[in-house]
C-alpha cells in the first residue's frame, strides 16, 4: 500500500478526481450526481489503469480531504470518506 | 468584539473555508494539546442566517480536535455578516497562515470572483493589500493541474464575452502553449481583432527568452521581441534594461518591481502611467 504524507499531493489528487468526474459527467443530463464506490473504482479502472492513482486518491479522501471541496467548476462533497461515496455538483460543464 | 462560549453541537464546518485539505499529523498534535490545555485561542464563527447555524471561518482543526478531546463548548468570536463578507474575512484570516497551499489560496480567489465578491483579481489583490506580482508568483507555484491551465485562467475565459466556440478554442490554445492567466487575458483581447493564430503568435513572440545564464555569477540575460523589443540583464546587485532604439537603464535589483511594471505597461501598448 502506498503512503501519502504530502497534503499538496492530496489536494492535487482530489482536484484531479473532481476534474475526471466532471469531464465524465458533463455529457450526462443533470448537474448533481452521487458517485458510489463501484463507480469510483470503475472510473479509475477505465481512465487510469495500472497506476496507483486510485489508492492514493482514496487515501487523500480518507485522511486529508475536507467534507466539501469546491473549485470554480465543481463542488465535491465527501459523503463517506472510507468507501468512498461522493456527491458532485457541476457548476460549469 | 466579545468572546463567548458556544456549544460544539451548534457549530458546523463551512463550505466557504479556503482550506480544502488538512494535515492529519498537526490535527493529532492539536488534539493532545487541547486535551491538556483546552482551547486557548477563540474560534472565528459566522452566523449563517440562511441556514440558522454557526459556521467556522477559522478554527476548523480546533473544532475537530475539541470534538475528539470530548469538549462540550469552545470560546468563539461570532460575526453576523453576509456570505460575501464572511468569505472576505475567511480569506484574510487564512492569508497569513503558512500551511495553506498556493493552490488553496488561488482557488479561493477564483471562487470569490465567481461568486462576484470581487470583479477581478486586481480588485481582490487591492482589497487584501497584496501585490499582483505576488498573485502571479503564486499562480506559477500553484499551477498543478495536469492540463496545464490554472483555475484563474479558466475563470478569465469563462467570464469573457467571447462566443462559446471561441472560448473552447482559447482554452485549447492556452493548454497547448501553457499560457499564464495574464497571457490568456491578452489572447482574449487580441482574439477578435487578429484571429487566434496571429494573436497567439504575438503573445509567444512577446515572451522573454533566457539567452544567457552564468551559473557561477548567477547572471542571466533575457530577450524579448514583442511590441517592445528589449534585453534584460540580471546581475548581482543590479538589473540592466536595453530597449531597442531607446538606450539602456540600470537600476538596483531591489527596484526590479518598478521595471516589471514599466515593461507590462509598455507591452500592453497603453504606455506608462504618468507619475504623480
Amino acid at each position: 500500500m502506498p503512503r501519502l504524507r504530502d497534503k499538496r499531493l492530496a489536494l492535487r489528487l482530489v482536484w484531479r478526481l473532481g476534474d475526471l468526474l466532471a469531464d465524465e459527467l458533463s455529457g450526462v443530463k443533470g448537474r448533481d450526481f452521487v458517485v458510489g464506490s463501484a463507480e469510483y473504482r470503475a472510473l479509475y479502472r477505465r481512465l487510469l489503469p495500472d497506476t496507483r492513482a486510485r489508492d492514493l486518491t482514496s487515501m487523500a479522501l480518507q485522511y486529508f480531504c475536507q467534507q466539501v471541496v469546491e473549485t470554480p467548476r465543481w463542488v465535491l462533497e465527501v459523503l463517506d470518506n472510507k468507501k468512498p461515496v461522493l456527491r458532485l455538483r457541476i457548476k460549469q460543464p | 468584539m466579545k468572546v463567548a462560549p458556544i456549544p460544539l453541537s451548534q457549530i458546523h464546518k463551512t463550505p466557504i473555508n479556503p482550506r480544502q485539505v488538512v494535515d492529519r499529523e498537526r490535527l493529532e498534535a492539536l488534539t493532545t494539546s487541547i486535551r491538556q490545555m483546552g482551547v486557548t485561542q477563540p474560534l472565528i464563527l459566522w452566523w449563517n442566517s440562511a441556514h440558522g447555524r454557526y459556521e467556522v471561518l477559522d478554527g476548523s482543526r480546533r473544532l475537530e480536535a475539541a470534538r475528539r478531546a470530548g469538549l462540550q463548548e469552545v470560546p468563539a468570536i461570532v460575526y453576523e455578516v453576509s456570505e460575501e463578507e464572511a468569505m472576505k474575512i475567511a480569506f484574510s484570516i487564512h492569508l497569513s497562515q503558512e500551511d495553506l497551499t498556493p493552490e488553496e489560496l488561488l482557488n479561493y480567489i477564483d471562487l470569490m470572483i465567481q461568486r462576484e465578491v470581487f470583479k477581478s483579481v486586481e480588485e481582490a489583490c487591492r482589497h487584501f493589500g497584496i501585490s499582483r506580482a505576488w498573485y502571479y508568483e503564486l499562480e506559477r507555484a500553484g499551477r498543478v493541474r495536469e492540463e496545464g491551465l490554472s483555475i484563474s485562467a479558466k475563470s478569465i475565459v469563462a467570464a469573457s464575452d467571447l462566443p462559446e466556440e471561441d472560448k473552447g478554442r482559447v482554452v485549447e490554445l492556452a493548454r497547448e502553449n501553457a499560457l499564464s492567466s495574464r497571457e490568456v487575458r491578452r489572447l482574449i483581447e487580441l482574439y477578435g481583432p487578429l484571429g487566434p493564430e496571429e494573436a497567439l503568435a504575438r503573445i509567444i513572440a512577446s515572451r522573454p527568452r533566457l539567452i544567457y545564464s552564468d551559473p557561477l555569477t548567477r547572471e542571466e540575460v533575457y530577450e524579448c521581441r514583442g511590441n517592445t523589443g528589449y534585453r534584460l540583464r540580471l546581475a548581482k546587485g543590479y538589473a540592466q534594461l536595453e530597449a531597442e532604439g531607446s538606450g539602456s537603464l540600470r537600476i538596483p535589483r531591489t527596484d526590479i518591481a518598478i521595471l516589471v511594471n514599466l515593461l507590462r505597461f509598455a507591452e500592453s501598448g497603453k504606455g506608462a502611467k504618468r507619475p504623480r
